[in-house]
């Protein structure tokens, strides 16, 4: 089946672009974190010397410069470091791959553990619940509003959504959000300035939910506040353009109630280009708006970015960018796949690209 | 009691700039079995005045006047719900311009046909949809295709489709709009060869709008000719055609193409269709008329039978 060629295609296709993309950012990490692993093999040969006083007083000048290169081979060797760099970048991107995200070398988790991966997981659903759920009130909120527009083209309410559109899509989030924290949070009082708990959270699972919930608002709202209104607009331009089509006039002079005509032929037909903006706002909201996180202090996936790069924790870096291309990818090829069944025309198209 | 009676019918689309009268005091009666046919140029209001006859105008067009009653029911001014359920697609269908895009590129085949009757009647969609299948094989076309997408049948095959789909619950009226433009030659007369013997088979009453008089003389009883929002010529198609009394009619004609006699130069019309936001007073065809005379910017010319069943809106026959 043609389908099913062109899904497997794609699949390769993302892998492909997986393997190219973790080469990439090995090769450009690499030399940064060697730099940074020998700075650590040094420290550790000092400290151990340090450490044993007798060792140091029962040597020369000499021999310990010669026992410090001994250690420093042994432990180059451990890590890899005596091998050439094209080599240590293809072990760095198969690590990757195989998701052995390694250890970090400062960050650690809210459970004190160094593991990439903890770290992540730990923030990466913070950013999932917040963007997210913006992303999903904005989608909705979008529609309804983008829809409304259409059927009343020309009206105070169209011309009103394109210029609120204009204006709030020009803002920056991170902008609107320091705007939002002074009035809502330092002038009246009525919201949080940032984080996702109060210290001390409060007792019992469901007040936390409670508590982070509100810590939520302030960020929601001003993700929703600066991207509906281009959302509206946008999806209005595809409403309006099916709204044209002839078979919405041929579904209405067939009689069929308007309910009908809006959801099952405009809609749907609407599916395809609706769908993809909302992958693409998904995939956006994953990596997560690393400034806006700053903005509201919330612990998540951008916030973690901005801290590895203040660290230098390479390690960390890495692992973040490579789950980042990871979702990325999966959700472009579960958008292929989901398309195919939205729209009938990809399946042949597809097939006969192939 | 004709099947179809139309009375001074105006449809206008309010614009901005004005009131544009895309028809403009049209009357005409269909009898039941009977097929007329629309003709004019692009711009003349044929396809307002197809859309008025099932009071879906797109915005910013309304019928702004007249009557048109369907079997004894009026159907300008009746609530938008009544239409939907007990007009359109019951009493009268469309074959809709360019088949290409009259059919939702997302559903079967067999959905879109069936949609209607499971809206108006309550059948079961499964009732619906072999109901469908008997109409497709009665357009010539495998009954299965109920399942196939439209990107998947050529463009013959989906103006079949579209044919099925408008017969389906069995309307008193079809209105069809240019059925055969997008369409080559050859399918072009299978599609009419069609038409033609679902009308004799199932005593539709048709209304064909085409700028393409000889498509149109082939199928219709009675042709009228439209100008500028206006029927300036009616009656039947061989008079009409054969011999044309509106000096319009007698230039649109000369526009044709004939390959078997000798033609010196193709004929055309000098000047344009006028603005329709501000036609012209008195004959709305005078400024490009050959033969206009004293009265022609003055007086509007009032339809005037000049034989049996043939009318002719001019001054030369009326004053």
């Amino acid at each position: 089946m043609g389908f099913g060629r062109f899904i497997v295609v794609r699949v390769l296709n993302a892998l492909l672009v997986l393997v190219i993309a973790l080469l990439l950012v090995s090769a450009i990490f690499s030399a940064e974190a060697e730099r940074e692993l020998r700075g650590r093999i040094e420290e550790q040969i000092t400290n151990q010397l340090r450490n044993n006083p007798q060792l140091l007083r029962s040597m020369t000048q000499e021999q310990i410069a010669q026992w410090k290169a001994e250690q420093r081979e042994i432990l180059y060797r451990r890590y890899g470091l005596d091998k050439p760099l094209w080599q240590r970048v293809l072990i760095y991107a198969w690590d990757q791959l195989r998701l052995k995200l390694g250890k970090s070398t400062s960050i650690q988790s809210l459970s004190g553990s160094s593991d990439v991966a903890t770290i992540i997981l730990e923030a990466l659903p913070r950013t999932i619940l917040l963007f997210t759920t913006a992303q999903i009130i904005t989608t909705v909120i979008g529609l309804i509003l983008g829809l409304k527009a259409a059927q009343s083209a020309g009206s105070l309410l169209d011309k009103s959504l394109s210029v609120f559109a204009l204006l709030t899509a020009s803002l920056p989030m991170w902008w609107t959000g320091m705007l939002f924290i002074i009035i809502f949070s330092y002038y009246l009082g009525w919201l949080p300035s940032g984080g996702m708990i109060s210290t001390p959270p409060p007792e019992g699972s469901l007040a936390q939910m409670m508590d982070i919930g509100y810590h939520m608002i302030l960020p929601v709202f001003t993700a929703v506040f600066v991207s509906f209104g281009a959302w509206a607009y946008t999806a209005r331009s595809v409403v309006i353009n099916q709204f044209q089509e002839d078979y919405v006039m041929a579904a209405r002079a067939k009689g069929v109630p308007e309910r009908r005509v809006i959801f099952s032929h405009v809609l749907r037909a609407a599916a395809p280009p609706i769908v993809t903006m909302m992958a693409f706002g998904i995939i956006g909201s994953l990596g997560g708006a690393m400034i806006s996180e700053i903005v509201f202090n919330w612990p998540g996936m951008g916030r973690l970015y901005w801290i590895a790069i203040e660290q230098r924790d390479v390690p960390v870096l890495l692992g973040n960018t490579t789950i980042s291309v990871d979702l990325y990818l999966l959700v472009v090829v579960l958008m292929d796949i989901i398309y195919g069944f939205l729209d009938p025309r990809v399946k042949v198209g597809a097939a006969a690209k192939l | 009691m004709a099947l179809l009676e139309v009375e001074g019918l105006k449809s206008y689309y309010l614009t901005s700039r004005g009131e544009v009268k895309a028809v403009d005091n049209v009357s005409f009666d269909l009898e039941r079995g009977e097929s007329l046919a629309l003709a004019g140029e692009s711009g003349c209001g044929k396809s307002t005045l197809g859309f008025s006859l099932i009071n879906l105008l797109p915005p910013p067009g309304r019928i702004v006047g007249g009557s048109i009653r369907i079997d004894g029911i009026e159907v300008v001014g009746m609530p938008e719900d009544r239409l939907r359920s007990e007009v359109r697609w019951r009493k009268i269908s469309m074959i809709f311009q360019g088949a290409m895009n009259a059919l939702n590129p997302v559903h079967t085949i067999g959905r879109q046909l069936a949609e209607p009757l499971v809206f108006h009647q309550g059948v079961s969609w499964a009732d619906a949809i072999s109901r469908a299948r008997e109409y497709l094989e009665l357009v010539g076309l495998d009954p299965d295709i109920v399942n196939r997408y439209p990107h998947e049948l050529s463009g013959g095959m989906k103006q079949r489709a579209v044919i099925a789909m408008a017969l389906l619950e069995h309307p008193d009226l079809v209105i069809a709009d240019e059925p055969t433009t997008a369409l080559d030659v050859i399918v072009q007369a299978q599609i009419l060869n069609l038409m033609k013997s679902l009308k004799r088979k199932l005593n539709l009453s048709i209304i064909m709008i085409s700028h393409d008089l000889a498509v149109l003389s082939e199928i219709a009883d009675r042709i009228a000719i439209m100008y500028a929002g206006k029927i300036v010529e009616i009656g039947p198609s061989e008079k009409v055609y054969g011999n044309p009394k509106h000096p319009y009619t007698q230039k649109l004609l000369g526009a044709i193409p004939r390959l078997r006699q000798k033609q010196e130069r193709l004929e055309f019309i000098p000047g344009a269709p006028p603005n329709l936001l501000n036609p012209p007073a008195g004959c709305r065809f005078h400024p490009r008329c050959p033969s206009r005379f004293e009265p022609c910017d003055r007086r509007e010319p009032e339809l005037v039978e000049v034989e049996p069943g043939h009318w002719v809106a001019c001054h030369l026959y009326s004053w």
